[in-house]
């Protein structure tokens, strides 16, 4: 430390002298001088000569064949695994139904129109429950990522509410609304506008600031880059929110139809429990399945279509 | 000075202070900063970390208040941002779901002319700034170099009275930086624009700058002013020239101990004790 001394010296005596000893010393890079002569070499490890493990290799892309077969593989083996437990008998037909029974039974829902009335009855609660929350959310959300005000008013409040189960609202909405459909839709409202509020907020508030400045200078108004800068910025990660929250959407609507229903995919369910038809209920689970991972898919190639301007 | 430069400054900042915070855990960045730009001149603004150098921008462009002092543009006190002061950061700051065209067009979307008079002032910028062919382009499809130009194709688009360049070429590499300098002294020449640009650079800022300003740190000042007396063609090659480098050399002394002093405001143990 003794060689760095007189500079940390002139350093500290004022800027006036420092102004001198900078236009002098060259500039000399910190560090403790000698004592590194003592210290063992350090080890290296002995790395084996890489013979790629393509698929363990992180982050790395795989071959597109394998992947389609991974993918192929992920759903064949849980069927598989179905089909062999109900073939061998292994378990009671009552309790696990063989997958061709689960086929019969839902083309049998269907021949009988029961599959699709139920269906659309469930779509219909989701289209109003849903877009309901969304109409809320969605706006609710931009002011709260655009607006810091606005965010101290309500992130306090939905940042309570959105940790209420949904489920538990049903016994009130029931007192409140009574069994018709409003109580339901209500429920669905619940269940996905606190946490939709809260990711459009934060997709809103991923405008970065020297965009927002850059607008200003180029003469927007406020109202100009909340338009033609935020709006189009914070879309696709609206979209996104979207997509995760109608997921939440699908299951409280067999939340609420389990309960007081006369129609819908949930409703179908308690009624097939009650006459043990399990493969009735494995059909409709399945058609459940079937209807989100369309939605999932849609929602996520918008997604992709609207933020196709993303890097 | 050029035959560009009319009567008075476009630009004059009158005492201008800015401190950070408040109250007794205010930090003073700039203080009292006189500086004016006549009509048409290139003037760098260099100045170590620190300075207060990006800060002063901002204040020029209307994105903050000065806690004192004025600043003028064309005899009037500025108040607040505007398409006559156009700003261009050190990162592009493009908008991403925009087409080159459209990011120019931004600014003159919002004034009430004409579609075709609109594309045809594009037009002219996209050409000026050698971006026609990419005019379809969306800017995560061009390099680093292509979106500072669209940067500026999009300033210089609404006609501003001062072009503001806050480090414009630092995050570029070393031969797409030299290309941007020349394209920036071609720019200068042809649209006949004021340019304030900040730099760290002191080699680009004696390079592109009829005038160097040199800021000082703790807290920001004008330290000198010194005129570049080299010619207005300038090439990459006058940087081996000894009349280059002695302007050079003198603007870096002088911005390395502002630097020093800079430093010697903090704790051995934080510099290493350098």
């Amino acid at each position: 430390m003794a060689a760095v001394a007189p500079t940390a010296g002139a350093a500290a005596a004022g800027p006036a002298v420092a102004g001198v000893v900078a236009a002098t010393t060259p500039v000399r890079l910190a560090g403790a001088a000698g004592g590194r002569e003592s210290w063992p070499a350090l080890p290296r490890r002995r790395r084996r000569p890489a013979r790629a493990p393509r698929l363990l290799a992180i982050g790395a892309p795989i071959p597109a064949g394998i992947r389609w077969a991974l993918r192929l593989l992920s759903l064949a083996t849980p069927l598989a695994i179905w089909y062999a437990l109900s073939a061998s008998h292994a378990v009671d037909a009552t309790f696990l139904p063989s997958p061709s029974a689960v086929w019969s039974a839902g083309v049998d829902m269907l021949r009988s129109g029961v599959l699709l009335h139920d269906t659309a009855a469930s779509v219909r609660r989701i289209l109003l429950g849903f877009g309901l929350g969304v109409a809320i959310s969605v706006p609710l959300g931009f002011a709260m990522g655009t607006f810091r005000a606005a965010q101290a008013v309500f992130e306090p409040l939905v940042g309570l509410l959105r940790y209420l189960p949904a489920s538990a609202f049903i016994p009130l909405l029931i007192i409140w609304l009574g069994l018709g459909e409003p109580p339901k839709v209500t429920l669905l409202v619940i269940g996905v506008v606190f946490f939709n509020t809260l990711m459009t907020a934060d997709a809103v508030r991923l405008v970065p600031r020297e965009l927002l400045d850059v607008s200003y200078t180029l003469g927007a108004t406020r109202t100009e880059v909340i338009r033609k800068v935020v709006l189009p910025h914070s879309l696709p990660g609206i979209i996104d929110a979207m997509r995760v929250n109608v997921a939440a959407a699908w299951n409280f609507v067999v939340v609420a139809e389990l309960i007081a229903a006369t129609s819908g995919l949930g409703y179908r369910i308690t009624r097939a429990q009650r006459f043990l038809q399990t493969d009735r209920i494995f059909a409709v689970l399945v058609v459940i399945g079937l209807i989100g991972l369309t939605l999932d898919v849609l929602l996520r190639l918008l997604r992709e279509w609207v933020g196709r301007w993303a890097a | 000075m050029t035959d560009r430069a009319a009567a008075g400054p476009v630009l004059r900042l009158h005492g201008v202070v800015m401190d950070f915070g408040a109250g007794g855990r205010a930090v003073r960045v700039l203080d009292s900063v006189d500086l004016a730009l006549d009509r048409g001149e290139f003037v760098c603004l260099v100045g170590a970390s620190g300075s207060g150098k990006s800060t002063l921008l901002s204040l020029i462009a209307g994105l903050q208040r000065p806690t004192a002092g004025q600043i003028v543009l064309n005899g009037q006190p500025i108040a607040g941002p505007g398409p006559d002061r156009g700003l261009v950061f050190q990162t592009g700051s493009l908008f991403p779901w925009r087409t080159v065209a459209a990011n120019v067009a931004f600014g003159l979307e919002l004034l009430p002319i004409p579609r075709a008079e609109r594309n045809r002032r594009v037009q002219w910028y996209l050409a000026e700034t050698g971006l026609a062919e990419l005019a379809g382009s969306l800017p995560k499809q061009l390099s680093g170099g292509q979106r500072q130009r669209v940067a500026i194709a999009r300033a210089l688009a609404g006609e501003p009275e001062v072009l503001l360049l806050d480090e414009p070429f630092g995050a570029l590499d070393v031969q797409t930086k030299e290309d941007m300098q020349v394209f920036i002294r071609d720019v200068w020449r042809d649209t006949g624009t004021t340019v304030l640009m900040v730099t760290h650079d002191v080699e680009e800022a004696v390079l592109l700058g009829q005038r160097v300003v040199v800021l000082s740190c703790d807290p920001g000042r004008i330290a000198t002013e010194m005129p570049v007396p080299l010619p207005a063609d300038r090439t990459l090659d006058l940087r081996r020239t000894p009349e280059f480098l002695a302007i050079r050399q003198t603007v870096e002394d002088l911005v390395r101990a502002q630097h020093r002093k800079h430093l010697a405001g903090w704790p051995a143990a934080v510099t290493g004790a350098g």
